[in-house]
């Protein structure tokens, strides 16, 4: 198979889609989208692509970028800690990313093939070095280090991504500067799943030293660490060593742990923050558009709320009454309320994959709000005066809070009353969620940036592969599921994808998606070098582009 | 007062092992573990069951806690389960934070309490007692975290400027970022005790005024400043005293929001967010640790009884 293979096509295909839509939304929502958009880079696959978030001169060197940030970071151990990943993301190597536009964008790699199926093949940079530190005091980087960190990362504790190290087969160094990955079946969500930011590469002699990298952070990124006080801040100091020449432009970073939210956007808006860290929503955006000097930037948010029910017993092993809660749930009024409008229905597959998606059209067809249709079908399986059902979830503020006590309402309308039980995070993923405890459960999926794993959900092996704990099992749909995950060809695998989801659809559950928003990043104008049109979360994490227009 | 001393510190040996069970069992008997936030939300039963495994969380809850109490007698209070960090050195890190704020707070509230409750009792009845007890009632009324999150917000709207949020800095190293700080949380935290404390004063004061020593000190032609401040205010502040005590124990629950509000790195947000993440070496630890403070600050108090009182004697 010639270099430009499947990845190559994945990429221009895909990008094309998404600019197209990309603009048509900037067009709606204002002057300020539409300048980034207009901005972009645009550059095919196999480097750097860096797009400025607006035109500017020449790069400055120098100066320290401040983030805030919301998360305490516990650890920075890529392999071990998923709280910071982001703040990672600036100190580790990676083969490659997924950046702007859904291109490859190398890193450590110079090229990556697909020979066949089951074969994925790295060439490193040559005489890429570690950071100048100790053990590694800056030796050069090989594909055994690239094995050794697929291997760790392979056996780490996060139960999340071990689904894609199941698919493992072999993990080798060819030579110095090859690596190859070789699958037990092809799976075609590879490309995403080696480019999340827990496949860090980390040196084998520092991890033998400190026993994990938690408060050690040592690999060949950007930036390397130079001060870390958990619940405070974590600053980062340029690395010399760093494999693209001349970068980053900045002397380094410096992260600001502040835990309240409305504290972190007043620390922003006092410019104590270049780079806002608080949480956005349409109305604090509004808000901040009123200021000249703060870039906004909006991409389609990943997480995606979803309310759960368990169908294997009553009331919800009766399609009547799970398609009578598609019915009573308003997803229009969770759009004006929650997200003040400025958000879109989600299918199985948030509206976010735009090609992996149903269209809005087509989602608003199928989720009618019917209340009085509700009640009937509520009737006719033997609900005449409908039921009441407990509703366990993680007391979580913001979205999380707001969007169930909404559901919760909603279904109240139509005879199905709901006893609203919130509980902290730990408790209810240890007493309810992880262990099937529930009727009726509600909590966010996380951003995930394939549609792999959105459909294994519905998968009667759920998303650990151990079953699901809905109870729900089709083998229609399971057949079409991991028929997608076989295929290279996109136009084929987006079939078996619109399929799945329409089946699903007339499933009505066990999972019901709902409608999400935008994700927002905002910073001081002075900040240049933000990728804007990486439409993927975590496309910026890895960003070594970024630089300070000021004096 | 000696063998007073050592008797109450001897009693600290039952209440701290009390408080240790307690702990160990109570904080287990919550649902979920920290190998349920360490598997999140897809967690799956092999990874809850290998990490309950390589964090000894699978061994009977007998040998777990003889394990952290042997433990604490080699001197070793234990470290996080997520970053691995000892206690010993989170404490280094983060309680001179806390005893800022704390010792902080203690200043604002004692500086705006004392002097105007005696104001208010010289005063009793006047527009000016009125106006001092309603600013005491509007102190109570006001929760912290909204007198904080004013302190941060008013600030932006007015000025575009907000006090410095998160990036602690020690005093020695920056006193003025330092002072800044850690003068709005210690306001938002103090309002609320002076209002208490100036009440407190008030009626104390008041009491103690009726007193014949006082008759007494008047009719020597004393002065009112050397009557209040030598003979009457001392009496006073015995019930303040007692209640400022249990204050300093009730403060170190209410700095947890302070310090998530303006991003300080204390004791009080290392115990919530290690509840919250089930980090069990942790919280237990720091449930020993404001058990044993709480203990000393009363009988500190008590100390200071005698102090401010020469009759009272511990036997």
């Amino acid at each position: 198979m010639e270099p430009a293979n499947y990845w190559q096509r994945l990429a221009r295909r895909r990008m094309s889609r998404r600019r197209l839509l990309q603009a048509g939304a900037a067009a709606a929502l204002g002057g300020v989208a539409l300048a980034v958009v207009g901005c972009e880079g645009g550059k095919e696959g196999g480097g750097p692509a860096p797009s400025p978030t607006l035109a500017a001169g020449e790069p400055k060197y120098g100066g320290v970028l401040r983030f805030g940030y919301g998360t305490d970071p516990v650890g920075l151990d890529p392999h071990q800690d998923i709280a910071a990943l982001s703040v990672m993301a600036k100190m580790y190597s990676y083969l490659y990313h997924v950046g702007a536009g859904s291109q490859a964008v190398m890193n450590l790699a110079d090229s990556m093939e697909h020979p066949d199926d089951n074969t994925y093949l790295f060439r490193l940079k040559q005489n890429a070095r570690f950071q100048p530190k100790p053990p590694v005091d800056g030796r050069e980087i090989t594909a055994e280090d690239v094995r050794y960190s697929f291997q760790r990362r392979s056996s780490a504790l996060v139960s999340i991504d071990l689904r894609f190290p199941q698919i493992i087969d072999k993990l080798e160094a060819v030579d110095n500067y090859t690596f190859r990955l070789t699958t037990k079946r092809p799976f075609a969500p590879t490309f995403y799943e080696m480019a999340n930011n827990t496949w860090a590469i980390v040196p084998k002699e520092a991890v033998e030293q400190f026993g994990d990298l938690k408060q050690n952070p040592i690999s060949g990124g950007p930036y390397m660490l130079k001060r870390f006080v958990r619940a405070e801040r974590v600053e980062m100091e340029k690395n010399p060593n760093f494999y693209f020449p001349g970068r980053p432009y900045l002397d380094g970073l410096e992260y600001i742990v502040i835990p309240d939210d409305s504290a972190l956007l007043a620390a922003f808006q006092s410019k104590q923050h270049d780079i806002n860290g608080a949480t956005l929503n349409a109305l604090r955006v509004r808000e901040l558009r009123k200021n000249e000097e703060i870039t906004i930037i909006e991409r389609p948010d990943l997480y995606y709320p979803v309310l759960w029910v368990k169908t294997g017993k009553a009331p919800f092993n009766d399609i009547r009454v799970r398609q009578a809660i598609d019915l009573a749930i308003d997803r229009q009024e969770i759009i004006d309320k929650i997200f003040f409008g400025e958000a879109k229905i989600n299918g199985p597959i948030a509206w976010g994959h735009d090609f992996w998606a149903l269209s809005q059209e087509e989602l608003q067809a199928a989720y009618t709000y019917d209340p009085e249709g509700a009640r009937r079908l509520l009737a006719e399986a033997n609900y005449p005066d409908g039921f009441t059902v407990t509703l366990k979830t993680a007391n979580n503020p913001g979205n999380w809070r707001d969007i169930v006590t909404l559901v919760a309402e909603q279904l109240g309308r139509v005879g199905i009353k709901v006893d609203l039980q919130l509980m902290d995070l730990g408790a209810w993923l240890g007493s309810v969620l992880l262990v099937g405890a529930f009727d009726m459960t509600f909590f966010i999926q996380l951003p995930y940036e394939e549609p792999d794993r959105p459909l294994a959900f519905y998968h009667s092996l759920g998303i650990s592969g151990n079953g699901n704990l809905t109870d729900y099992g089709n083998k229609e749909l399971d057949a079409l599921i991991d028929a997608q995950q076989r295929s290279f060809d996109d136009n084929e695998r987006q079939k078996l994808i619109l399929e799945a989801q329409r089946l699903i659809l007339r499933e009505h559950g066990p999972q019901f998606t709902l409608a999400s928003g935008y994700n927002y990043t905002a910073h001081w104008n002075y900040v240049q070098g933000w990728w804007p049109d990486a439409p993927e979360t975590h496309a910026n994490d890895y960003n070594w582009e970024f630089w300070l227009d000021k004096a | 007062m000696g063998n007073y001393i050592l008797r109450r510190l001897l009693l600290l040996v039952p209440i701290l092992f009390g408080i240790s069970v307690a702990t160990f069992v109570l904080f287990r008997a919550i649902p979920g573990d920290v190998a349920v936030i360490i598997c999140g939300q897809t967690g799956s039963p092999e990874c809850l069951e290998r990490v309950r495994d390589q964090l000894g969380l699978n061994r009977p809850l007998l040998v777990q806690y003889t394990d952290w109490v042997g433990g604490i007698f080699r001197g070793d209070f234990g470290a996080s389960m997520l970053s691995h960090v000892s206690l010993a050195s989170e404490l280094r890190h983060r309680f001179p934070v806390t005893l800022e704020l704390l010792i902080m707070t203690n200043i604002i509230a004692l500086a705006l309490a004392i002097p105007a409750g005696v104001i208010s009792a010289m005063r009793p009845n006047t527009p000016l007692d009125l106006v001092v007890r309603f600013l005491s009632v509007l102190g109570l009324s006001i929760p912290n975290f909204f007198l904080g999150t004013l302190l941060i917000l008013l600030p932006l709207i007015w000025f575009d400027w907000t006090p410095p949020l998160g990036g602690y800095k020690p005093f020695f190293e920056d006193p003025w970022t330092n002072l800044q700080q850690f003068i709005f949380p210690s306001l938002a935290l103090g309002t609320a005790i002076a209002a208490g404390l100036m009440r407190l004063t008030r009626s104390s004061l008041l009491e103690v005024m009726r007193n014949d020593y006082i008759r007494t000190a008047w009719s020597k032609g004393l002065r009112e400043r050397t009557v209040v401040t030598r003979h009457a205010l001392k009496n006073a502040m015995i019930p303040v005293v007692t209640v400022l005590g249990l204050y300093i124990g009730g403060l170190m629950g209410g700095t947890v929001i302070l310090e998530m509000i303006f991003g300080l790195p204390g004791l009080g947000r290392l115990a919530l967010e290690s509840i919250l993440l089930r980090d069990y070496p942790i919280v237990q630890g720091l449930v020993l640790i404001s058990a044993t403070v709480f203990v000393l600050v009363n009988l500190a108090v008590d100390v200071v009884y005698a102090w401010f009182d020469p009759r009272i004697r511990y036997a």
